[in-house]
């Protein structure tokens, strides 16, 4: 299954919020079949790890390599059209644009719209809700589906890497099975590797093949999930 | 009753003409929050500028207007990538980009005083009919103003809903940090909303130009309409903008019936002051 070739290289990234220092000389590898988990505190720097990453915050130092090539602070456009997509912490959807809408725009990319049934498809299958509700305004459905709908809209690409924040977050205990099952399912059928941020351990261990602990925008774990599986390990570092 | 619908018919027309100047506005600021008050002196430019083209270089009307497009167009963008996007690249806070958009408003306002003069700059021998619905009277560009209005206010729609450029400008509307992130160029949306409302304030020119010419006052009140009617109407919708300029409009016309002229400024802020303490988020996002 995982295939150990580097996906996603970050050596010695650090990111600040004017002087505030936020990640700290911070390295992780990638490799390409992956679901790498990132665990930490509130405020320890995850979403911006992940927002440098993508492009969206312009790291102060340090290097991000995709496939080899350097990536570091290349604009969202253009990683997008790399195969990388993100999906944001919290709801992030078009709130005042219908289910369907956002979905064409998960996809805004691709010039030929013709190939995108299919996708639509892939996805309905995943998450059954987003047909029914393919005409309402995505910011009038539940917190939880439009979490499916943030999903939904990254799916569009069948990106390479998909780079998911918190994606469990205000989702019923249900809900957050169902979404770490469809990341399975993800990875399975289009071969995506994904970078995930969690705050929800027991349910998304189970399901990671790397982890990683952050404190402070530093890393203070590093290692497969099985070295975190007893709970005494696990407070030490969150 | 003769004179209620004389009124209304008033109000549907100056309405028309707020609502025009609210869409072009709404769609700058809704799109990149930038509250744009520059819009004004950009729109009375290009009413003197298609002023010059016909009564200085003999240019029939309707290619003045099309010159007087791409001129607002050319100025508004420049406005963007000159003033604007270099502050917002910056993280200024809002209130420094409004700042700036002032100082912008007061340097073009004086400089079109300055190479254009004070006076009232009319079209020579610009005809158009007078017509007769009923007892009510109405003059061509009254109309006219309707007609236009309602033509750009389609076209746009039709814009929005079903082209690429459309949906990007939507997608940024609604939520900019999403759009960067399924990969639009959100700089180049901004360019082409400065450009689209800058034309859509150019067409209103070109009304004003016929109804009554170029003035040194003209971009004021353009801006001040504008403001209030995306501001009433709420932000991030042509429906808004349209609805909160024609009611500007039709409260306006019915109050002057009652009221001398001096206090239509006043009526305006009124509306707005009401319908903001009603709805403050503006009458099409009541939630
Ligand atoms: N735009 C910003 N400007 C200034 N400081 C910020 C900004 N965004 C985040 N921070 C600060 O950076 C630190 C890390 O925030 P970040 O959002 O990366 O944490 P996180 O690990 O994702 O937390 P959570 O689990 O709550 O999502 C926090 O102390 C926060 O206050
Ligand atoms: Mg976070």
């Amino acid at each position: 299954m995982t295939a150990r070739i580097p996906l996603l290289e970050i050596e010695g990234l650090s990111v600040s919020y004017g002087k505030r220092q936020i990640v700290s000389d911070l390295s992780l590898t990638v490799r390409e079949g992956d679901i790498f988990l990132m665990l930490g505190h509130n405020g320890a720097g995850k979403t911006t790890l992940l927002r440098s990453i993508f492009g969206l915050l312009k790291p102060s130092a340090g290097r991000v390599r995709y496939h080899g090539a350097d990536i570091t602070g290349r604009s969202p456009k253009d990683n997008v059209r790399d195969g990388i997509c993100f999906v944001p912490q919290g709801h992030a959807v078009f709130k005042r644009l219908t289910v369907h809408e956002n979905l064409m725009l998960g996809a805004f990319i691709v010039e030929d719209k013709s190939i995108l049934a299919p996708r639509i498809e892939a996805i309905n299958e995943l998450f059954p809700i987003l047909s029914e509700r393919r005409d309402q305004m995505a910011g009038t459905m539940s917190g939880g589906q439009q979490q499916m709908l943030a999903i939904g809209i990254a799916l569009m690409l069948a990106p390479r890497l998909l780079i998911l924040d918190e994606p469990s977050i205000g989702l019923a205990p249900n809900l957050v099975i169902a979404v770490m099952e469809s990341i399975v399912k993800i990875r399975q059928s289009l071969g995506t590797t994904i970078l995930m941020v969690e705050q929800n351990v027991e349910k998304s261990l189970p399901i990671a093949t790397d982890t990683m602990i952050m404190r402070t925008g530093r890393t203070v774990y590093l290692g497969l999930p099985e070295g975190l599986s007893d709970r005494a390990t696990l407070i030490q570092y969150l | 009753m003769d004179l209620i619908l004389q009124l209304l018919a008033n109000g549907i027309s100056n309405g028309s003409q707020y609502a025009l100047l609210g869409i072009g506005f709404g769609l700058i600021f809704g799109t990149t929050g930038i509250v744009h008050f520059a819009y004004g002196p950009v729109f009375a430019a290009s009413a003197y500028v298609m002023w010059w083209l016909i009564a200085a270089l003999g240019l029939p009307f309707p290619v003045a207007v099309v010159l007087g497009m791409a001129f607002a167009a050319g100025f508004g963008v420049l406005a963007y990538l000159v003033i604007y996007e270099p502050l917002v690249e910056r993280g200024s806070p809002s209130f420094v980009v409004l700042v700036a958009s002032l100082g912008l408003f007061i340097v073009i306002a004086n400089t079109l005083a300055i190479v254009f003069g004070t006076d009232a700059k009319t079209l020579p021998d610009f005809s158009y009919g007078i017509y007769f619905l009923g007892d009510v009277v109405v003059t061509g560009v009254q109309i006219a103003q309707v007609l236009v209005f309602m033509a750009v206010a389609l076209a746009l729609s039709a814009f929005l809903k079903y082209g690429t450029w459309g949906s990007a400008i939507r997608a940024v509307t609604d939520n900019v940090d999403m759009a960067r992130i399924v990969g639009i160029d959100t700089r180049k949306v901004a360019i082409v909303v400065f450009a689209i409302g800058s034309m859509i304030s150019a067409i209103a020119a070109a009304n004003l130009l016929v109804r009554e010419g170029a003035s040194t006052h003209i971009g004021f009140f353009a801006v001040f309409y504008a403001f209030i009617a995306v501001v009433v109407g709420g932000v991030g919708s042509i429906r808004g903008a349209a609805i909160g300029g024609l009611l500007l409009g039709l409260v306006e016309s019915t109050g002057m019936w009652k009221l001398p002229t001096e206090w239509q400024s006043t009526i305006a802020f009124l509306v707005l002051f009401v319908v903001m303490l009603w709805r403050p988020t503006g009458l099409l996002r009541g939630n």
